[in-house]
């Protein structure tokens, strides 16, 4: 494991490289964008105790706008936070753009149908006084 | 500044109540490994961050960590609402009761506050990267003992999500550290 540009008295991480990345859906579902990193927190870290907790798939419960919503938005957030620390990447920011598209598509739709998502001036409903209007998202 | 959606970053739909459950998740509400800490901890270091990438990503993981307080909070609501006297009494849950009926306030699983003594900013790049990579895996930790005592399939689900993105979160600012390092090799430059 020891590199020769490694110094003493340091940690280091490996650097990720952009590589296979999940669909909207299987994102939220593993917590990640990315493949490797889901890998890494399955194999890496957890005691076996914790991944032998069997987790049903509650798609069905989760109103499907929503749903779709939050996959987007989820998605495009960890190809972010990727971004962020690889700027330069053409690949992921083409990714990103896309999955931003796809976000405002289902935000649309889910506006038309639960009113508002945002109060203020980039509220993208006709009518951000429906705002207000519960349920809110922990009722 | 900010802007509030009006959405959970992962759904939550908890159907059983339990206060117990409700009185062990709250430290990742409010305890010193919490995500309230978390979100403190990013957007205060910021300042002192001297790249564009550890600047951008100090914000976004501070801002994804607000939306797991929110997470947490919606939680502990949902295993509290319309809870009974008998159902108080049976699960042990009277001391939080009497302080914040069926409140949601931030402290940790022993009922201690929120104590922004649990992090630092400490005006070091380095060293408070070393202490975001060490806060990542101890909520990591956090998450992994909640997921052993906790039964719950609709409480266990966002509690996997939220670990998944500790690990995610230690990758970003291990990446930032390496950038940091690179391009401050020769001299301290923080300090002064």
């Amino acid at each position: 494991m020891y590199d020769k540009n490694m110094k003493l008295a340091q940690s280091y991480v490996p650097i990720q490289k952009f590589e296979k990345i999940y669909s909207a859906i299987d994102s939220l579902k593993e917590g990640t964008a990315f493949e490797g990193l889901a890998k890494a927190a399955k194999e890496n870290y957890t005691p076996s105790s914790v991944m032998g907790v069997k987790i049903p798939d509650r798609a069905s419960t989760i109103d499907s706008e929503l749903k779709a919503l939050c996959e987007y938005g989820f998605k495009a957030l960890d190809l972010q936070l990727f971004i962020d620390v690889n700027p330069d990447c053409v690949e992921a920011i083409e990714k990103y753009n896309e999955t931003v598209e796809l976000y405002k598509k289902a935000k649309e739709v889910y506006e038309r149908k639960a009113g508002a998502l945002r109060s203020f001036v980039c509220g993208s409903s006709d009518n951000n006084f429906d705002y207000i209007k519960s349920p809110w998202p922990w009722d | 500044m900010w802007i509030y959606e009006k959405r959970l970053q992962y759904p939550v739909n908890i159907k059983k109540k339990c206060p117990k459950t409700a009185q062990l998740i709250i430290t990742q509400y409010g305890g010193p490994d919490g995500e309230l800490g978390a979100s403190m901890r990013y957007l205060s270091q910021r300042y002192v961050m001297p790249i564009d990438e550890g600047k951008a990503l100090l914000t976004d993981v501070g801002t994804e960590e607000l939306g797991h307080f929110e997470m947490i909070g919606a939680m502990v609501r949902q295993l509290t609402r319309g809870l009974t006297k008998e159902e108080i009494v049976t699960a042990g849950f009277e001391p939080f009761y009497v302080e914040h009926g069926l409140g949601v306030f931030p402290q940790n699983a022993g009922g201690a506050g929120f104590n922004a003594a649990a992090f630092q900013s400490k005006g070091d790049p380095i060293t408070d990267l070393y202490e975001d990579m060490a806060a990542e895996q101890k909520a990591r930790s956090t998450y992994e003992y909640l997921l052993k005592m906790i039964d719950d399939p609709d409480v266990l689900e966002p509690l996997r999500f939220l670990r998944a993105r500790e690990i995610v979160h230690f990758q970003r600012f291990g990446e930032v550290l390496e950038k940091v390092r690179d391009r401050f090799a020769s001299t301290n430059v923080f300090t002064f």
